[in-house]
């Protein structure tokens, strides 16, 4: 075994426009049954601010650095599989450093900030995924509960894009000792690894690599879609009007500070939750 | 891994007469097929079944790629012409007597009656690993047995290595190189040229290729420009024997030099990388001297800058700098 057959990048690329072309058409059914959403509560409303903050600097920063590095691993690693011949190998693994510094980056931010229960899924995000996935797909205008800052929908990709990641960050790591680069020589015998093994962190790397193909198409059809404009100008400018964040999640789930418009610290967010639990 | 059982596999062989039917062949068959010029580095894929195309397109019969025509500005050898023609040309023995002086140092008389200058342009390398079926990188696998501890890599690169350390096997290559030939290529969209140059590829670019062809494309000539003709020019092979081997390293140089300093120059090294190298940085450095001792020295020196030998080849780098600064010193009108 020495790596991933790349016919398997084509049947990814397939499933991935059979999934934007079926969600795009169930969408549009969807979207004429649906009547539009009744005015928010005035109460509620009054204490929102006019803008919401979704993405603050930092992470709508550390966003396009990802998606830039994301962009140049699949450029020099898919085009030139392609045909188009150009000297790839450098700019595959400098942009694989810049995912790594991103992945390390992210995990301890998420720390500090002690948001790391926001991408918990438990059972009652389960089950309301399974009833938004429910409403989806029925004819009529269904029930659909409202999320808090995330969906289960948008969680799961996270886990899933995660894991593509983890396991492209580990193979593309050890495969980086095999070529030279401004830190060390090649050593193809880095830690005595069989070329069995070898073969199975070649193959995990490709797999991974292919399902992060198919995760960019659904991420940027899902960006690109006009129902979805709000969340894609927020990733440009942070911020999304009160309308928007009434209209789409529940204020419970994701409190936002009155004066500012920010999320408050998950400290706060707990001890709210808490309170309101107790209510 | 290869069987030298001398018995090719079995193939549909195609003969055509026409440059185009031999296209639509190859577009037809795209992956699948493999292109036979004079045999002499096909047949040892075959026999060895290393490599087992399902089609064969044959290039014999189509004369429009046989031999060469001279104007005042370029010379056009036709792809499927024969390396003893190309040696035994009066043209270019007068105009590019390294061109002929290369063809004539490839292999053996019988290699050179049947080998083709396109075929030897397009020959892939000599690593015994990738030749006798190993799955290295070359081959689609993931590692290079050419660098690996105890491994035979005598004849392998010193420069340029990227995973795979496999070098370069043509003669002639490194001549049109440094006479700024182009090569003429047909594919799907018609007929492209490629500076001789950027013809040949690295592993760095495509692991996988010697050259910049693409399945279903054809070398189908090489223009050399007149732009060196009659110039100082210099070709030299070092190889273990006279006959039969390929070159360990080989040299050729095309210098413009006035009233004893050289003005401009083009030095390339076969043998040495996966693709003949240009060595820009030599040829920046003697540029606006004259070809003295410390010239030579400086020239030599660049040429192997960054070499990194493998465990069996420390010696190229020194046959390297030798070469380069005889290329320079011995080169003669
Ligand atoms: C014993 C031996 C010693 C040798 N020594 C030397 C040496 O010292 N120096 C040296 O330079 N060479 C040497 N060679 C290599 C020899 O020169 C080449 O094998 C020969 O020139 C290949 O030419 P061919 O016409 O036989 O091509 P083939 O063997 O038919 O083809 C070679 C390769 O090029 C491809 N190809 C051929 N023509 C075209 C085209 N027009 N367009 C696209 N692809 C094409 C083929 O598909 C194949 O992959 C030696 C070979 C042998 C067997």
């Amino acid at each position: 075994m020495v790596g991933l057959g790349w016919d398997i990048f084509w049947a990814v690329v397939f499933l991935g426009a059979l999934f934007v072309v079926g969600h795009a058409i169930l969408a549009a059914r969807k979207k004429r049954a649906t009547p539009p959403p009744a005015p928010a509560d005035p109460d509620l409303a009054a204490r929102v601010p006019e803008k919401v903050t979704r993405h603050n600097g930092s992470a709508r920063i550390s966003h396009w650095v990802l998606a830039l590095a994301t962009l140049a691993l699949l450029i020099t690693g898919f085009v030139p599989i392609l045909g188009l011949q150009f000297p790839w190998v450098t700019i595959h693994w400098i942009a694989g450093i810049i995912l790594t510094g991103y992945l390390l980056y992210h995990v301890v931010d998420t720390v500090r900030r002690g948001t790391l229960g926001t991408m918990w899924i438990g059972r009652e995000e389960i089950s309301k995924g399974i009833e938004r996935l429910k409403g989806f797909f029925s004819k009529g205008q269904g029930a659909e509960e409202k999320p808090g800052k995330w969906g289960t929908e948008n969680i799961a990709f996270h886990h899933v894009t995660a894991l593509a990641g983890i396991a492209v960050i580990a193979t593309g790591l050890l495969m980086m000792f095999r070529v030279d680069t401004w830190f060390w020589s090649a050593n193809p015998y880095v830690l005595g690894i069989s070329d069995n093994l070898w073969g199975w962190v070649y193959v995990l790397h490709g797999v991974a690599a292919v399902g992060f193909v198919g995760l960019l198409m659904a991420h940027i059809y899902f960006a690109v879609r006009p129902d979805n404009f709000w969340i894609t100008r927020s990733m440009f400018k942070g911020w999304i009007t009160r309308d928007e964040y009434l209209g789409h999640h529940d204020p419970e789930l994701w409190p936002v500070d009155e004066g500012t418009g920010a999320s408050p610290p998950a400290s706060a967010r707990r001890t709210a939750a808490a309170d309101r639990a107790g209510d | 891994m290869a069987q030298i059982n001398d018995m090719m596999g079995s193939f549909e062989l195609f003969q055509p007469t026409e440059l185009d039917g031999a296209m639509d062949l190859l577009r037809r068959h795209g992956e699948e097929a493999w292109v036979l010029s004079g045999g002499m580095d096909t047949f040892d894929w075959l026999k060895d079944r290393a490599k087992r195309p399902t089609v064969v397109v044959d290039l014999g019969g189509i004369e429009e790629l046989k031999g060469i025509q001279a104007d005042n500005r370029t010379l056009r050898i036709g792809a499927m012409t024969t390396l003893t023609e190309v040696a035994n040309h009066s043209e270019i023995r007068s105009r590019f007597p390294i061109v002929a002086q290369s063809a004539e140092k490839v292999a053996t008389p019988q290699i050179r009656n049947q080998g083709t200058l396109g075929g030897n342009l397009c020959q892939d390398t000599r690593c015994w690993y990738y030749r006798a079926g190993w799955p290295c990188y070359r081959a689609g696998g993931n590692t290079c047995y050419a660098n690996a501890p105890g491994a035979l890599n005598r004849e392998h690169s010193i420069l340029e290595a990227n995973r795979c350390v496999a070098v370069t096997p043509s003669d002639v290559a490194p001549t049109l190189i440094a006479l700024d030939a182009e090569m003429e290529i047909r594919g799907r969209r018609g007929t492209r040229r490629v500076r001789a140059e950027d013809f040949f590829i690295g592993p760095a670019i495509d692991i996988t290729r010697m050259t910049v062809l693409q399945p279903s494309e054809l070398l189908t000539a090489i223009h050399i420009p007149d732009t060196w003709a009659g110039r100082p020019m210099y070709f030299e092979k070092v190889a273990d024997r006279k006959a039969w081997d390929f070159a360990l390293v080989n040299v050729a140089s095309a210098l413009e030099v006035s009233n004893g300093t050289i003005h401009d120059a083009r030095i390339v090294v076969g043998g040495v990388a996966a693709r003949p190298l240009r060595m820009r940085e030599t040829e920046r450095a003697i540029s606006g001297h004259a070809p003295n001792d410390q010239t030579l020295e400086v020239a030599a020196q660049a040429a192997v800058q960054g070499a990194r030998p493998l465990q069996f080849n420390e010696y190229k780098v020194a046959l390297t700098k030798n070469l380069v600064k005889r290329a320079i010193r011995e080169a003669r009108s």
